[in-house]
């Protein structure tokens, strides 16, 4: 794959991106750091963009010359975030374990329903709770985006989410 | 249940995306402007950027699904558009893009002066010495 990009890049463009990683590279895993706090995740965030830079460079033509670096570094943050995001998938806290294991059934229970089920219930939850399972479900952001959107904390946002599901679960029984 | 909900919120989107062709465009009070700033600085990243590409870096659709690995880029558009009118109490309306625009810019230059980011000096591992030589650098 890499070669086929390789084949398409002109000897001018490889130059402008050698160009780009010389002067840029240090600066884009000082701002993937910022984000990720460790030098091994930072250093993937850095190569992972630069190969996304090799394989879309015709696009950076596009970009006038004095937003070029806001734009590496733009692509730099995006890519250490999703690195932490899925970093933070893998290593639950501890503490939450009970909270999840409710959450957990919470889910299980609310499995049995159809969507036209599930249609119904959702008529009953509010504005904002619906807003809260859209962006979990439908958007998939963590219970730390979440916390920052709606700016309460991370256990808050996971208590909501929990309580959440389990009024859709209520009003599922008492629909029989 | 995580595959039902996630189903029921396309359904859902999927509509309202049809609806939306209809929408007029809603001018902002200043205080509105201010709500609109918040709630875009207050978008995970992945979602701000987005924005930032489409309004500070004028990218077409097409190329913000290319760099960002997006499926469906205007939807996306749309979904975040969406939101942050919902936020304000216009769901049923689409935002004036300049005004977006405008407030958008403001929370990426606010980013931008707060980063502060170091150029860090750094011994690059083999393994990223590794790929940087299969990309030709």
């Amino acid at each position: 794959m890499i070669l086929l990009v390789l084949n398409k890049i002109s000897k001018e463009e490889r130059e402008s991106l050698e160009e780009l990683y010389t002067r840029l590279k240090d600066k884009m895993f000082g701002a993937s750091l910022n984000i990720l706090r460790d030098t091994f995740d930072a250093q993937d965030a850095v190569s992972n963009t630069f190969i996304l830079i090799s394989e879309n460079f015709h696009l950076l033509n596009n970009i006038p010359t004095n937003k070029i670096d806001n734009y590496c570094i733009t692509m730099i943050k995006n890519e250490s975030y999703r690195i932490y995001n899925e970093r933070k998938k893998e290593t639950p806290l501890e503490n939450l374990e009970t909270i999840y294991s409710k959450e957990d059934s919470e889910e299980e229970i609310l499995k049995i329903l159809d969507i036209e089920e599930l249609n119904m219930l959702m008529k009953n939850l509010k504005i904002e709770e619906r807003k809260f399972l859209k962006l979990k479900y439908f958007r998939e952001w963590t219970y730390e985006e979440l916390s920052n959107y709606f700016k309460i904390s991370e256990q808050t946002a996971r208590k909501r989410h929990q309580r959440i599901l389990e009024k859709l679960r209520k009003e599922g029984e008492k629909n029989g | 249940m995580d595959n039902k909900l996630k189903l029921y919120f396309k359904e859902e989107f999927n509509k309202k995306l049809k609806e939306s062709k209809t929408y007029n465009i809603i001018n902002l009070s200043q205080e509105e402007k201010d709500i609109l700033t918040e709630k875009i600085s207050n978008l995970p990243y992945n979602e701000k950027v987005i924005l930032y590409m489409k309004y500070i870096f004028d990218e077409k659709e097409s190329n913000i699904g290319l760099i960002l690995d997006l499926e469906n880029p205007e939807k996306d558009i749309f979904f975040l558009e969406n939101l942050l009118a919902s936020e304000l109490g216009y769901e049923n309306k689409n935002l004036d893009p300049k005004e977006l625009k405008e407030a958008v810019d403001i929370v990426y230059n606010r980013e931008l002066e707060e980063d502060n980011i170091e150029e860090l000096s750094h011994i690059y591992g083999e393994k990223f010495m590794e790929i940087m030589r299969s990309i030709g650098l």
